[in-house]
């Protein structure tokens, strides 16, 4: 664990995450009829005990736009959303953390979600997704 | 007395006539038993565990790639080719494809993933989706009828890991090694994992 708090008055319950999605791990949902996030897409960054994210309310107050979150080596990713309730309902701690970027990928917005997230977990994380950025296929069976 | 009588009963135990075939005709008793496969399969539905190979060949940057899978029979399986273009596709990818260093798929997960399927998937069994995971090993995944199933195969790991949930049944979620969960499995991708 970081030793951060949880803060609920920096990024209170209501507040959307996005949250990047990596193209190779989309699966077909035949329940959902659409294209959606395999639960690997939400998984701490490697060594560490937290998952990346952009908290909406801090992004809208910065000007920030999904798009923004995209370019780069980003290009080819896509985005979803999740709220800050529904991570903390799993234990998860959610707290702004703009000091832990990458130098060519800075954003106000950065935040974390603080936690263990194992086998059993990362499918209820992922179930919550909402997509903000969907591939074009979206709603396209798998071959 | 006693102790002779325990040395006598010893004595027989030992020379105990045991048969050796495994039909006993002297004494007409059938001793067969089939041995229990891993998924609890009956003999009959076991189709052929004689290993074959499929060989695909794959992109890899500039390199063009042929790998060769060991599969214990594909008499009766029509998923299995589709299964292997599918896992086949996951071995063009390239260093770095995750954005945050990740090796290329390991193929070893790959061929364990591929060990397990033989054992617990149906002839008409619905297609797992194959993906890559943070490790590179591979993740399959099925979302229907109710059932969200993924099982992850990881590098070093000699099997994978399922999690099972029911969407109109929480209560009856489970997780853990593949080892534990065989039948379960077996009977999922049989009924309502299958078309």
């Amino acid at each position: 664990m970081s030793g951060r708090n949880d803060d609920p008055a920096g990024i209170p319950n209501e507040t959307r995450l996005f949250r990047r999605i990596d193209p190779t791990k989309i699966v077909y949902d035949k329940d959902r009829k659409e294209r959606r996030p395999t639960s690997q897409n939400f998984q701490n960054s490697r060594g560490e005990t937290t998952m990346s994210i952009f908290a909406e309310n801090v992004a809208v107050a910065h000007l920030e736009t999904p798009a923004d979150f995209l370019k780069g080596r980003w290009s080819s990713w896509y985005l979803v959303a999740v709220t800050a309730e529904s991570m903390r309902k799993y234990e998860q701690k959610v707290y702004l953390d703009p000091d832990n970027q990458d130098p060519d990928d800075q954003h106000p917005s950065h935040a974390a979600v603080d936690g263990s997230k194992d086998s059993k977990l990362r499918p209820k994380l992922a179930a919550e997704y909402e997509w903000i950025v969907a591939p074009v296929n979206r709603y396209d069976p798998p071959e | 007395m006693n102790s002779g009588g325990e040395k006598m009963a010893s004595l027989a135990l030992r020379n105990l006539w045991r048969p050796r075939t495994l039909t006993d005709r002297r004494n007409d008793i059938a001793t067969i038993t089939f041995p229990a496969s891993p998924v609890g399969l009956t003999p009959n539905e076991i189709v052929d565990q004689k290993p074959e190979t499929i060989n695909l060949i794959v992109e890899f940057g500039n390199e063009v790639r042929l790998v060769r899978f060991s599969v214990p029979g594909m008499s009766g399986r029509p998923w299995l080719s589709p299964t292997v273009l599918r896992a086949g596709r996951l071995l063009s990818l390239p260093y770095d494809w995750d954005r945050e260093g990740a090796p290329p798929v390991d193929w070893t997960t790959i061929q364990t993933a591929m060990n397990a399927l033989s054992q617990i998937m149906s002839h008409n069994s619905s297609l797992a989706q194959w993906t890559p995971t943070q490790q590179s090993g591979v993740q399959l995944d099925w979302h229907e009828n109710g059932v969200d199933l993924e099982i992850a195969f990881e590098p070093g790991e000699s099997e994978g890991y399922a999690v099972f949930s029911d969407r109109n049944q929480p209560d009856a979620d489970w997780d853990g090694p593949l080892g534990d969960h065989m039948v379960a499995l077996h009977e999922l991708l049989r009924e309502r994992l299958a078309s």
